[in-house]
């Protein structure tokens, strides 16, 4: 892998950056693998380095029906986090936001993590107490949290409407300063550059058709591309799980939904810090070019259509402005949306399947960017010797029949 | 200075409106009719903006939507808007401008220090550096040169609309095709709204000098125009732009009703409306963009798309220079040429890439004595802060291949024209497919997946007898004559040669915006960014305020050289709404601030704040958090409330409290279904605590319900969970058993409730008249009574959140005040006081009564809240029951709710969290936590309730609570501090 | 999307509430029903969906306007309402094949 560093930069601009080797390759596929991997989004791709990496397996396909990153790895607010309620959630997140923190020299790419702090906003005595009890939990899990006051929230980000006359006034903070933002496209890219140089196959543009399936184990999947044999398949496709559990014969408890996201026209930089507000629905973050970037609560439909209705969006912008009403006369640029898998804990399913061999991880809802990490690092341990480890060992199937969820947006009513 | 560069023409400008503005701190003059853009051209101002990544000096580059360039901070303090295109802005008296990402200002930027570092700031740099130390470190310098204009610091003064129509037909776009097509369709007798981004109509007619009927061409646009004003049927909307399309024909449309006359004028009117539009079909009509060509040096102020130079000479009767060269792949850009000629302006040349071009305009130019250049294409351009010359070279198109051989022309302005792409903006947002038409060069529509269809140049017709055509589609209208006029082809140019290497090297600019080059897409594809989107994303082609009207397919094209592909290989990204930045007030209108969530008031809201009502938000209603007397604290005020409640009698108005009317044959079966307890037995006249279960088995909310009569129930939920459950039983009623006889009526708003609490309840009561008996005897706790109160229809019932003996009076929404009044007035004597909701939390906390949300969440079952044994031993099946069999539900370590009796004086804070046994602090697995807690007035000390894993299996063990680093001890015990054996109820 | 409820006539989309999918049956509820019903039974009938891509039946509710429930086919990647039919009917014969 030609290694990226300020000297590399240097002397490559001295011949004009015409010397700089492809970030990965497109080879065709083998016909056969080790390991193959559906969904070439974040967690695919780190699924498939971490395989190389951590356990050695290293002849790996990764295969994607569109364009690496496409899917919701390049569509969400690229935030990352950790301050979660339960000690299941807290010890997987916190781990994978320990992943992202080495991420950029693990892989030598600047994934631009921004440690800029994750600032829950509290709008009543209410929401308080709820708060208290997260920020106190937070501490059990041994997770970074501080409570932080009005005036400290104004000074973290002008522009805030701390006016007690506000309709959701603003009356408190928790702060988690290991939060912030990072660069979605780049955590994707870094991976695939990083797993291809370690042998993996990166092949996009090949869609995935069927499996085969004998005696209840998996003997390889059907592709656009052909047939290719592997005794190993992970599935990492988010809001298209259930389409990849049909044809390979087995129901998930997943929803499809459209989540927006959208972002103005670049403002000189107001906040650095990631604003997120329950009573409002809404959270809010300034990007390095100086887009805020905005999303907000579910199309509460079922969609396969990566894109949003106008409603919703507009309930989000006015959410907004509540919290920002100096935003009023600043013009929205570009709306999309992500297709989310929801299950009814927000609380993802990442370990097997009833095929043997087949593996999943899916469930992440409107918040996998940010375990695009841990996601992947606990998927390939648990292909590569067929058991969860204890990070993911409550994240089953299996608690849709034995009621043991992990629900954080039924405890904390805060979800993404 | 002002009228420097002024034509002698008439263009569409009024010179008896004379306007002055203030750009970049100087005072400019203008006229009515023209834009920020045409007013600074006509004043000389060339240098109006920087760009985003290396600060270069640029100037106007075309005349309207597409506008990369002169990007400007609008206004002042309130009024201010950030990233307004002048191409855009009518001018007005008094308007301030200044240039955005420029320090000091446009003209003198000393941040354009940052373009030394050219070299190395190509595409995607910084994923290749700033590892080290990390890039929070980097980033604060990164984040210093970041973003185009301030965002406003004053809330916007301004009011904004939605407003929603239905339609026929909406009709995208009034040029040629779309004023066609409305005079095709108004006659039909249809509904028709017809949008126009433009103060005007008449889309590309207002500046070509097309004739129709051998007139100008804008006397037709006046006589439709005329026409379609006269008929009812149709609606004509002007400074309006179609942003968005969306599900089943919404369009939705920005109208901006006054930025051109001013801040703070008329401002009785909404600053903008934000249209919904259903619509049957959509017409669009919304016309093209022309592409520049890409060559070294062509983001030089005075680099400007050809259709832009006669835009501002035939409309804006501006010249952007005094010599004009023009360089061009096609035949449209030689009507730049002409129109230059015609009014007076030197035309150094064109520049045709093509050998031998032959098409009429061609012709015409030659004719006039114009230098053409064909075989030739632009290969730099020279002069510091505005282009002074240009260098041209002939090219050989068939073997991509430049000659070394050039020549430099002396010039001021390169009008540049690559072909045009349609704006197929709103058809790709509907769903609809593209393709690539070879012979315009463009992408086109293919297929429609909703009902509009794209026509004239957005559908790919760009002669004017061919957009009329398709405006008229299969109507029979008389079109006005045309002149025809014979066009030769297009010849595909994208990138110039690179055979070369002082032309591979010399940035040429792709993406003005984001100061993307050929050489960074030619980066991209080597790197293997070459999936569209990937490229998209990696270079930030596209991705500006612009968002790459100009650039995109150029981008496209040369991605498609640099990997052997063809545009149509190459494929395009998926256009997203909206098509122009839109207003965020705008989409938010009324529903921002007050009335983002309106707050519900009490009926009795005047007196309760009147009489000291602390007024606060409680679930989306206003209530009362407790009654502050002159001269007393907050905490003096709960005291006061809560002993006069234990000791006399207090009044709360408890009008939020769900209130929902069950009637029908089998109401009792219908209920019975919904609740742990057992509905059917209950007998009438009769009440009884119940609990509601998802089909999860989790808790959604609690209350009484009550039996009027065998038929006929009558249930309270939690005021923030009456709106959902009347919406659950609904559900379940039509979805799932659709024969069962029964009416929900939900009676919440429509009725208000007044709670009497205290051992003198029963006494004030009485003094009221009524024909209900409410001895002890015949109105026993947990019983309903209705009758007449003070000449009003009252239900009355028993029953008690505080321990004291306690009524619920609940009567007709309008009698509430009245009631509330007479009851102050009769009851003053016995010491009546009203209380507020802390009041209220603290004595049912005393009791040991949960609230649901608080000592709930939406993960407890029955079984931790002391419900497990009614729940599991009702037999009849209901909501939820089954998930009580599952084996999480059964487990024995669950937390369940207990009373926390602090060691020591200061009360627990809820939301402490309680430590598994051997911890002393943070971190520490959990064993539950504080979900209640309050200094008790009653006891004089602390109360407290939490949950616990194992719950009441624990009472007598001492715990450790976490709050904050502090730790409290306290004992475990059973959930009722005040009256256990709940006597005070019985008097 | 324009949703065109079966007693009120076409409106916007906020008036509606989306209610899952119309073919989930709840199992039996007979007395002691619990003896009967395996956990994976009920996990099956609370949380497995289709999550069908294309087309599927779907139970919607007019909360914002009539308060009636009724059933619509549609399409969940063109959000394209192929038939709308009411409560304790079924879908048009051959709902399956409408995209062909």
């Amino acid at each position: 892998m030609q290694r990226y560093s300020v000297m590399s930069l240097a002397r490559n601009a001295l011949s004009h950056h015409e010397g700089w080797q492809q970030a990965w390759r497109s080879p065709d596929p083998k016909p056969e693998y080790d390991a193959i991997i559906v969904g070439g989004g974040g967690h695919g791709l780190a699924t498939a380095y971490y395989l190389a990496k951590e356990h050695g397996i290293t002849n790996v396909a990764v295969v994607e029906a569109g364009w690496i990153g496409g899917g919701n790895t390049g569509r969400n607010t690229t935030v990352v986090r950790s301050n979660y309620l339960f000690p299941e959630s807290a010890a997987f997140y916190d781990f994978s936001l320990k992943l992202f923190e080495n991420m950029s020299r693990d892989l030598n790419f600047n994934i631009m993590l921004r440690q800029a702090g994750m600032l829950m906003l509290m709008h009543s005595r209410h929401d308080a107490e709820v708060m208290r009890r997260n920020i106190n939990a937070m501490h059990m899990n041994g997770v970074d949290a501080e409570w932080i006051d009005t005036d400290e929230i104004i000074g973290m980000a002008p522009g805030i409407n701390c006016n007690p006359d506000a309709r959701h006034p603003i009356v408190g903070g928790i702060l988690q300063k290991r939060g912030g933002v990072a660069r979605h496209d780049g955590v994707a890219w870094a991976y695939a550059r990083a797993a291809d140089a370690l042998g993996v196959d990166i092949i996009q543009q090949c869609a995935v058709t069927g499996f085969d399936i004998k005696d209840g184990r998996v003997q390889g999947v059907q592709t656009s591309r052909g047939n290719i044999k592997a005794k190993k398949v992970a599935i990492a496709v988010a809001g298209h799980s259930s389409v990849l559990a049909d044809m390979a014969g087995f129901r998930l408890p997943v929803t499809s939904m459209a989540l927006q996201a959208c972002v103005t026209e670049p403002l000189k930089p107001v906040f650095d810090v990631v604003i997120m507000s329950a009573a409002t629905g809404v959270y809010i973050s300034q990007s390095d070019k100086g887009e805020m970037v905005i999303g907000g609560g579910l199309d509460l439909y079922p969609s396969y259509a990566q894109r949003g209705n106008i409603g919703t969006l507009e309930q989000i912008v006015a959410g907004i402005l509540d919290l920002f009403p100096g935003l009023s006369r600043v013009k929205l640029m570009r709306q999309w949306a992500g297709i989310v898998d929801i299950v009814h804990d927000s609380t993802p399913i990442l370990g097997h399947t009833p095929v043997d061999g087949i593996y999943i991880n899916c469930g992440f809802g409107t918040g996998g960017f940010k375990a695009t990490s841990g996601g992947g690092w606990t998927l390939a341990y648990t292909v590569a010797n067929d058991r969860p480890h204890k990070m993911n060992e409550a994240f089953t199937l299996k608690r849709f029949e034995t009621g043991a969820f992990i629900d954080e947006m039924g405890a904390a009513g805060i979800s993404h | 200075m002002s009228d420097l560069f002024r034509l002698n023409n008439k263009g569409r400008i009024n010179y008896d409106k004379p306007i002055s503005f203030r750009f970049d701190g100087k005072i400019y003059q203008g006229y009515e009719g023209d834009t920020l853009a045409s007013a600074l051209m006509a004043s000389g101002v060339r240098i109006v903006g920087r760009s985003f990544k290396y600060h270069r000096p640029r100037g106007i580059f075309s005349a309207g939507v597409e506008e990369a360039n002169a990007l400007v901070q609008l206004g002042l303090p309130p009024y201010e808007e950030p990233n307004v295109q002048a191409t855009r802005v009518e001018i007005y008296q008094g308007l301030i401008a200044r240039s955005v990402n420029a320090w000091p200002n446009a003209a003198h930027d000393l941040l354009a220090i940052v373009g030394l570092a050219k070299p190395f700031f190509v595409a995607g740099f910084y994923y290749k550096v700033f590892k080290w130390p990390s890039w929070k470190f980097w980033s604060p310098v990164v984040r210093r040169m970041a973003g185009l204009g301030t965002m406003p610091k004053e809330a916007d003064p301004d009011d904004y609309d939605h407003c929603h129509a239905h339609t026929d037909i909406l009709i995208v776009g009034s040029g040629p095709a779309g004023l066609a097509a409305a005079r095709a369709h108004a006659t039909s007798g249809k509904r028709i709204i017809l949008v126009e981004q433009n103060p005007e109509l008449g889309g590309s007619l207002l500046y070509e000098r097309d004739e129709l009927d051998g007139r100008p061409a804008l006397d037709w646009v006046a006589d439709v125009e005329q026409r379609l004003r006269e008929m009812d049927n149709v609606t004509l909307l002007t400074r309006a732009t179609a942003s968005g399309y969306y599900d089943h024909n919404l369009i939705t449309v920005s109208e901006r009703l006054r930025d051109h006359k001013g801040p703070g004028v008329d401002s009785h009117m909404p600053r903008e409306r934000f249209w919904h539009i259903r619509c049957k079909q959509v017409i669009v009509a919304t016309g093209a963009i022309e592409r520049p060509l890409v060559f070294p040096d062509n983001d030089r102020p005075g680099v400007m798309l050809a259709s832009a130079v006669r835009h501002y000479v035939n409309r804006y009767a501006v010249t952007p220079g005094r010599k004009i060269l023009i360089a061009t792949n096609n035949d449209d850009a030689y009507r730049t040429a002409l129109d230059l000629h015609e009014a007076g302006v030197q035309v150094a040349g064109v520049v045709d890439a093509r050998s031998y071009p032959t098409g009429d305009l061609v012709k015409a130019v030659s004719k006039a004595g114009i230098a053409i250049f064909d075989g030739h294409v632009v290969t730099g351009t020279i002069g510091r802060r505005g282009v002074k010359s240009a260098t041209i070279a002939p090219i050989n198109l068939n073997d991509n291949i430049l000659a070394e051989n050039s020549q430099t022309i002396s010039c001021d302005v390169v009008a540049t024209s690559g072909g045009w792409s349609p704006v197929v903006h709103l058809h790709s947002q509907s769903g609809g497919k593209l393709r690539f038409d070879e012979k315009h060069q463009c992408f086109v529509p293919r297929e429609y997946v909703q009902d509009n269809i794209c026509i004239g140049a957005a559908g790919g017709t760009f002669d004017l007898a061919g957009c009329l055509r398709d405006g008229a589609g299969k109507v029979a209208i008389d079109l006005p004559k045309t002149k025809s006029i014979n066009t030769g082809p297009l010849a595909p140019l994208w990138d110039i040669p690179t055979n070369l290497d002082n032309i591979r090297h010399r940035k040429r600019w792709v993406d003005l915006l984001h100061d993307v080059t050929a050489s960074d897409v030619a980066l991209a594809a080597r790197e293997n960014y070459a999936s569209v989107e990937h490229f998209k994303r990696y270079t930030t082609t596209g991705m500006a305020v612009d968002q790459g009207k100009t650039s995109n397919v150029n981008a496209l094209a040369i991605l498609g050289q640099a990997t052997n592909r063809t545009i149509p290989q190459v494929g395009t990204t998926k256009f997203r709404p909206p098509y122009t930045p839109i207003t965020m007030g705008a989409m938010a209108a009324r529903s921002a601030g007050k009335l983002f969530s309106p707050l519900r008031h009490l009926p009795v809201h005047d007196w309760h704040h009147k009489h000291g009502g602390q007024m606060e938000d409680f679930g989306g209603w206003l209530r009362p958090f407790c009654y502050r007397q002159p001269g007393e604290s907050e905490h003096d005020a709960i005291t006061r409330e809560v002993l006069a409640v234990r000791s006399a009698v207090g009044i709360l108005d408890y009008s939020p409290l769900g209130k929902i009317d069950v009637q029908g044959r089998d109401a009792a079966e219908f209920l019975n279904r919904f609740y742990v307890n057992n509905v059917k037995t209950l007998k009438v006249g009769r009440a009884r605590y119940g609990l509601m279960l998802t089909e999860h088995g989790t808790i959604m909310d609690d209350g009484v319900f009550v039996r009027l009569a065998e038929d006929h129930f009558w249930l309270t939920t939690t005021s923030g969970g009456a709106a959902g459950f009347v919406q659950w039983l609904n559900e379940w009623r039509l979805c799932e058993w659709p024969d069962m006889d029964v009416v929900i009526t939900s009676l919440t708003t429509g009725w208000g409730t007044i709670s009497l609490q205290g051992p003198k309840a029963r006494d004030l009561l009485s003094r009221l008249e009524t024909d209900i008996d409410l001895s002890r005897d015949n109105f026993p706790h947990m019983a309903v009574r209705c009758g007449i109160l003070e000449g009003v229809a009252a239900r009355i019932l028993r029953t008690s959140f505080t321990g004291e003996l306690g009524f619920e009076v609940n009567i007709p929404l309008s009698y509430v005040t009245a009631i509330w009044q007479k009851l102050m007035a009769v009851g003053e004597d016995l010491g009546i006081t009203p209380f507020g909701i802390e009041a209220l939390m603290i004595m049912r906390t005393e009791k040991g009564f949960i609230h649901v949300g608080a000592d709930t969440d939406r993960s407890s079952i029955p079984d931790d809240v002391g419900f497990g044994p009614v729940a599991r031993k009702k037999k009849d099946d209901y909501v939820g029951k089954r998930s009580l069999f599952r084996p999480d539900a059964i487990r024995d370590d669950r937390e369940a709710v207990v009373g926390l009796k602090v060691i020591g004086k200061i009360p627990l804070r809820i939301g402490g969290i309680i430590l598994a046994p051997g911890h002393v602090t943070a971190p520490a697995p959990m064993e539950g936590r504080v979900t209640s807690s309050y200094m008790s007035p009653s006891l004089g000390r602390p109360v407290a309730l939490g949950v616990i894993k194992g719950g009441s299996k624990r009472l007598g063990e001492r715990v450790k609570i976490y709050d904050f680093d502090h730790i409290q001890e306290a004992e475990i015990v059973a959930p009722c501090f005040y009256d256990q054996k709940g006597e005070r109820l019985n008097v | 999307m324009k949703i065109t409820c079966p007693w009120c006539g076409e409106r916007g989309e906020e008036e509606f509430i989306h209610g899952g999918p119309s073919n989930v049956e709840r199992p039996a509820d007979e007395k002691n029903s619990d003896d009967e019903i395996s956990d994976a039974q009920w996990a099956e009938y609370l949380f497995m969906r289709e999550n069908i891509k294309g087309v599927s039946c779907e139970r919607w509710g007019h909360i914002h306007g009539c308060g009636q429930w009724f059933n619509m086919v549609r399409d969940s990647v063109s959000h394209q309402i192929h038939f709308i039919y009411k409560m304790g009917e079924q879908p048009p014969e051959g709902w399956e094949d409408v995209n062909e």
